[in-house]
């Protein structure tokens, strides 16, 4: 099993710190949000996680070990990412995109390798566009692109970071739950969300980052307190029970005009 | 959307393939022929047969051997080295960078080959006696390379922007430096700076055959190596580095075979000037973006402009040899126009 591990971690850029003495664990099995205010440091805990960032100070494990003793193909077999940005330089098509989650994998199954990908292609509903130039899609579908190659890469640690950003309502959906399946196929997987609604409904475990600090860390029944949100967020936030499902609802306070 | 794409490109590989390869021999045999001793295919097949041993001495074809063994052939193999060196050195230049408009001389290879060149040139350097120039040129070209790639790390990563940044500026002190040559000259010298800077391959011998040919292999060998890797880079550095590309050594050893690749193009050739922005660019379009097909199209697209041109520049003006890189340039430049509306208009985003 492989978790994944921040002690400590501090991250300045010219005296002024980006995150401030921050430690997680993400167990494998699990799906951790990360959310928080714009400006947090929730992209940038996410670049320290995959080992993009060197932390000034504290340190990332993955199974124990530290980020930099691994090389940077081993690193590809043990965490994914998915970032922002997803645009693509050439026009290669959908499937050579996704294929390239293949390529810190030895290639003596090449036949094996065609399978993940189609799985891929199909788990993000990507399968209709495979054949296009991957710089001829829309925003959305070049996200459910890039999560697609996210998956062919078959790392037991997943980064998300906010992997729903520019998907429609019923693919936001399909993220999150593919999300949960790979956590419960043991995977351990970091999300960074906007969406408080859907951090509560699809995260085991919610950080919240506050200003490069952790300000909170737990369940969602535990962090994501109408309390605890309206004053991190400077607006008033109700968590209410959904009146069929009894599902945990987190719903800006909005007052219609007029 | 229902007939693949990638169906499309394969066939479209094979089809590209075929046509460039008749394209560059039919150029080949016609450069062979033309000159002011024209010569029949049948007389250039025997004279090759001559040589090969497979037909009998002719003592009346001795003029037409010459003319071939000593002068047009080596020319015609310097002119496919350079052009595919140049079609190779823009691909991986492109590759790197992730634009489809990056050339060669943006970090500043071509105009530190021309340094070296032209003060071997003026200060009558000849240590090396005729390959004095080109060697200046080699090693120039890679010292300006290094020190553009070295100036442009900050924290130990290569930012592009900043790459491109301090390509301009080793290309203005460089230009300075050939401005400061060509003032120092003496009329011959200036002569032959401006000449070289125009491109030629009129200066081809077997000498610069065989001084080129290694150089052209190890920089393809290299660039082959890479393509893999290419191809993740065109999702961005961090995506590449996240999928197991050590990304610092791939742009090390991209950068090492782009000054290779140039160097020997330019040492004997001079500069000729968007080969390697336009051939890339151009079978992008038609074999698809995949490196491990792009690069062999490209060494392929490259010669055969290179030879194209060199028929022209050769017979256009009777008994006139005209610089090569000036119809590289007059084709190049509206075609990079084109090029750029076209991907401008369908939105590519990545000028």
């Amino acid at each position: 099993m492989t978790a994944l591990d921040a002690h400590g971690v501090t991250f300045s850029v010219r005296g002024q710190a980006l995150l401030r003495d921050v430690s997680i664990h993400v167990a494998p099995g699990s799906v951790t949000a990360i959310i928080g205010p714009n400006g947090a440091g929730k992209s940038t805990l996410l670049g320290v996680l995959a080992g993009d960032i060197h932390p000034s100070h504290g340190s990332v494990t993955i199974a124990g070990k530290p980020l930099r003793s691994y090389s940077v193909a081993e690193l590809a077999r043990r965490r994914s990412v998915m970032l922002q940005q997803s645009a693509v330089a050439f026009s290669y098509t959908v499937r050579e995109v996704v294929s390239m989650g293949r390529s810190a994998w030895n290639r003596d199954d090449a036949l094996d390798d065609n399978t993940i990908v189609d799985l891929a292609l199909a788990q993000t509903d990507s399968t209709r566009f495979a054949s296009r130039d991957v710089t001829s899609l829309s925003g959305g579908e070049q996200a459910r692109a890039a999560l697609s190659r996210v998956i062919a890469q078959d790392a037991p640690i997943v980064l998300l970071d906010e992997p729903t950003a520019s998907l429609d309502i019923a693919h936001q959906e399909l993220v999150l739950g593919l999300a949960g399946s790979l956590a419960r196929a043991g995977g351990a997987v970091v999300i960074v969300l906007h969406d408080l609604d859907a951090a509560a409904t699809h995260a085991d475990h919610v950080v919240m980052l506050v200003d490069g600090q952790v300000a909170a860390a737990g369940t969602p029944a535990d962090v994501m307190t109408s309390e605890i949100l309206s004053t991190v967020y400077g607006h008033p936030i109700d968590v209410i029970d959904h009146p069929v499902t009894g599902r945990r609802l987190v719903v800006p306070s909005r007052t219609r005009r007029g | 959307m229902s007939a693949t794409l990638t169906h499309h490109r394969t066939r479209r590989l094979a089809i590209t393939t075929v046509v460039l390869v008749a394209l560059l021999a039919a150029t080949v045999l016609g450069s062979a022929a033309v000159g002011q001793f024209p010569l029949s295919a049948a007389e250039i097949f025997a004279s090759v047969g001559r040589r090969l041993g497979l037909v009998g001495a002719d003592e009346a074809a001795r003029f037409a051997d010459g003319a071939l063994w000593n002068v047009r052939f080596p020319r015609i193999i310097l002119g496919l080295i350079v052009g595919a060196a140049l079609g190779i050195a823009g691909t991986l230049m492109q590759g790197m960078f992730g634009n489809p408009l990056a050339e060669p001389g943006v970090i500043g290879v071509s105009a530190g080959c021309a340094v070296g060149a032209c003060s071997a040139i003026v200060f009558n350097i000849n240590w090396l006696g005729e390959a004095t120039v080109p060697v200046a040129a080699f090693v120039f070209g890679l010292l300006t390379t290094f020190a553009v790639y070295f100036l442009s790390r900050s924290t130990g990563r290569t930012q592009i922007l900043t790459l491109v940044l301090t390509g301009i500026a080793i290309n203005a002190v460089a230009n300075a430096l050939i401005a400061l040559c060509v003032f120092l000259a003496d009329t011959a010298s200036r002569e032959q700076i401006v000449f070289w800077q125009l491109g030629s391959l009129n200066g081809a011998s077997w000498v610069a055959v065989g001084a080129t040919l290694p150089f052209l292999i190890l920089g393809t060998v290299g660039a082959l190596y890479s393509a893999r890797k290419l191809d993740l880079l065109a999702l961005g550095e961090r995506q590449a580095r996240h999928l197991g590309v050590n990304v610092e050594r791939l742009r090390v050893i991209a950068i090492v075979c782009v000054a290779i690749l140039t160097s020997a193009a330019v040492a004997y050739a001079g500069i000729i000037a968007f080969v390697g922005l336009i051939i890339p660019h151009l079978l992008r379009l038609l074999v698809g973006p995949s490196h491990r097909a792009l690069l062999p199209a490209s060494a392929l697209g490259g010669a055969l402009l290179i030879s194209l041109a060199d028929v022209l520049s050769r017979t256009l003006v009777p008994f006139a040899d005209l610089p090569i890189g000036m119809f590289t340039a007059l084709v190049g430049g509206p075609v990079f126009f084109i090029l750029m509306r076209r991907s401008l208009r369908a939105g590519s985003g990545v000028l």
